[in-house]
């Protein structure tokens, strides 16, 4: 093998990580047998990362004893404690660690320190509450990835991939900044949803206002836009300009309750988005179908139903195969015949 | 792989067994991720392999099978429950047996051997202590007690679903934190 998984992509890792629980599951229907097979069949770094996280699962199960006691200990103690000679011990190490624990948060304070950024994922077609150390919220969309560092002056998010809505608890000393693509969004005491797909960017202000920042280079700095609830401020990184518009709240966060909501966006950004919900991945053959524009609902459980519904608005063909379902252009696809 | 295949061995039906070699070629390496993920043990699973693919050779009318595949894998798993049931049988000793310690405690581990393994077991403390609480404690019964998602959605008054939910998390987090090291 020329890589070794290692170094295999948080989104690789926790696809084979569903696997691997769903394989385990011992009223798991035969079909996931069949989907897994397919899964595998797909892409040959997907065998390889199940069998990075398999082999990992084999070396957790025969841990040693002592190892094993120690973590059970730790992460899942007995909700009644049995061994109650036992118990003047773990006392002691709980003030111990308490102790420990104080310590470090003071040094961690006094530094000023920021941590090393957590970073949470959400998995295909699968939507990820999170709260956050000062109780803000995040949903996580389908496929969608932040990552989150908090030091005493600042909380900064970065949102890597997808989509995510935020629930933000103010304060004013500590301002909330999520980082997505070329801008920044600033809250001002809200809730606010951030959609990026590649490097465009789309922030629906649902509560309170934010503050949109341009990129700005050496000489200039970026521009600011203030949204308020209702609001609608995209990024289009072609033209480096942000534009203000408006949005409902079922438009913007309607993909809590399973239902994707487009107005007047490209194809291309429609199907990055439903890919993220998607069993099979979506592909559009020829770039001429990515500029129509679309608008409207797309059901995350009924994604089929709408790619076969597509032929009657756009001009393309819908291929449902296996592994893949392929848009492609009507001219186009009839010359492949 | 192993040369000790049993496809060389028997070869009752030229034609069938051309056919499950060609499985074999294929589908080995899947089969037994497959298997070492249920049984968590990549030796048990070369074994019941072999076991799958002798029992494939000796089908009596091969020719009824729609997806030779599908039935390949439907033995192996038939087999994987089996193997599990007879390790909790052995695991669950008579009343009297049960204070006897395991071997595990008195073989004194060699030097190199335990510093690996507390190494580690730290880094994966380490990631244990970045999760949720839920998540961890349901991954630890899982993954390191070997409960099964029933019992724990039990425990943790939680959907046998969101038990799962919680393991994935777990197990992805921990692979990407936990440095790949020689088994010790």
């Amino acid at each position: 093998m020329a890589h070794t998984p290692k170094h295999a992509d948080e989104q690789l890792l926790l696809a084979a990580a569903d696997w691997w629980t769903r394989l385990r599951d011992p009223h798991g229907a035969e079909a996931t047998m069949d989907q897994w097979l397919d899964w595998t069949a797909q892409d040959e770094r997907h065998l390889a990362a199940f069998e990075y996280v398999s082999a990992f699962g084999e070396r957790l199960g025969t841990l040693d004893a002592t190892a094993r006691r120690r973590l059970l200990d730790e992460f899942a103690p007995a909700v009644a404690p049995r061994r109650r000679n036992w118990l003047p011990l773990a006392a002691a190490a709980a003030v111990l660690a308490l102790a420990l624990g104080i310590g470090f948060l003071l040094w961690d304070r006094l530094a000023g320190g920021v941590g090393a950024p957590v970073t949470y994922a959400s998995a295909t077609g699968q939507n990820r509450d999170i709260v956050l150390a000062d109780g803000s919220q995040v949903t996580l969309g389908g496929a969608s990835r932040v990552s989150v560092r908090f030091s005493r002056g600042e909380r900064q998010v970065a949102l890597e991939a997808g989509e995510a809505y935020f629930q933000v608890v103010h304060d004013a000393q500590r301002p909330f900044e999520v980082a997505a693509g070329d801008i920044t969004v600033r809250d001002i005491g809200t809730a606010f949803d951030v959609r990026r797909t590649g490097g465009r960017v789309a922030v629906a202000v649902t509560q309170g206002q934010v503050r949109v920042a341009e990129p700005g280079d050496a000489s200039t700095p970026g521009r600011n836009l203030d949204a308020a609830a209702g609001q609608r401020v995209a990024w289009d990184p072609a033209a480096r300009m942000l534009s203000l518009g408006t949005v409902t709240p079922e438009q913007a966060i309607g993909w809590r309750s399973d239902r994707l909501e487009f107005v007047d966006e490209p194809l291309a950004v429609v199907i990055a988005n439903v890919n993220r919900y998607s069993r099979r991945p979506v592909r559009m053959d020829g770039a001429s179908l990515g500029g129509l524009s679309f608008t409207g609902t797309v059901r995350t459980d009924e994604i089929d139903g709408w790619l076969r519904a597509l032929p009657q608005v756009f001009p393309l063909q819908v291929q449902m195969g296996e592994h893949a379902v392929t848009l492609s252009a009507n001219g186009q696809a009839s010359q492949q015949r | 792989m192993n040369q000790r295949n049993p496809i060389d061995e028997i070869a009752t039906l030229p034609g069938h067994a051309t056919r499950v070699a060609a499985l074999f070629r294929e589908h080995n390496r899947a089969l037994l991720a497959f298997l070492q993920c249920r049984l968590g043990s990549l030796a048990d699973a070369q074994e019941l392999a072999q076991e799958a693919y002798v029992r494939m050779l000796t089908l009596e009318h091969p020719e009824q099978i729609d997806s030779l595949r599908a039935f390949l894998f439907r033995i192996a798993a038939n087999l994987a429950v089996d193997r599990l049931r007879m390790r909790k049988l052995r695991e669950a000793p008579p009343m009297d047996e049960v204070m006897e310690p395991t071997p595990e405690l008195h073989l004194a581990p060699v030097p190199e051997r335990q510093v690996a393994a507390a190494e580690q077991w730290r880094e994966l403390q380490a990631a244990l202590r970045e999760l949720p609480p839920k998540t961890s404690r349901a991954f630890v019964l899982h993954a390191i007690e070997g409960r099964d998602f029933e019992t724990i959605a039990q425990s943790m008054k939680l959907s046998a679903r969101m038990v799962r939910y919680h393991v994935t998390r777990a197990l992805a987090h921990c692979r990407a934190r936990v440095e790949e090291r020689e088994m010790p």
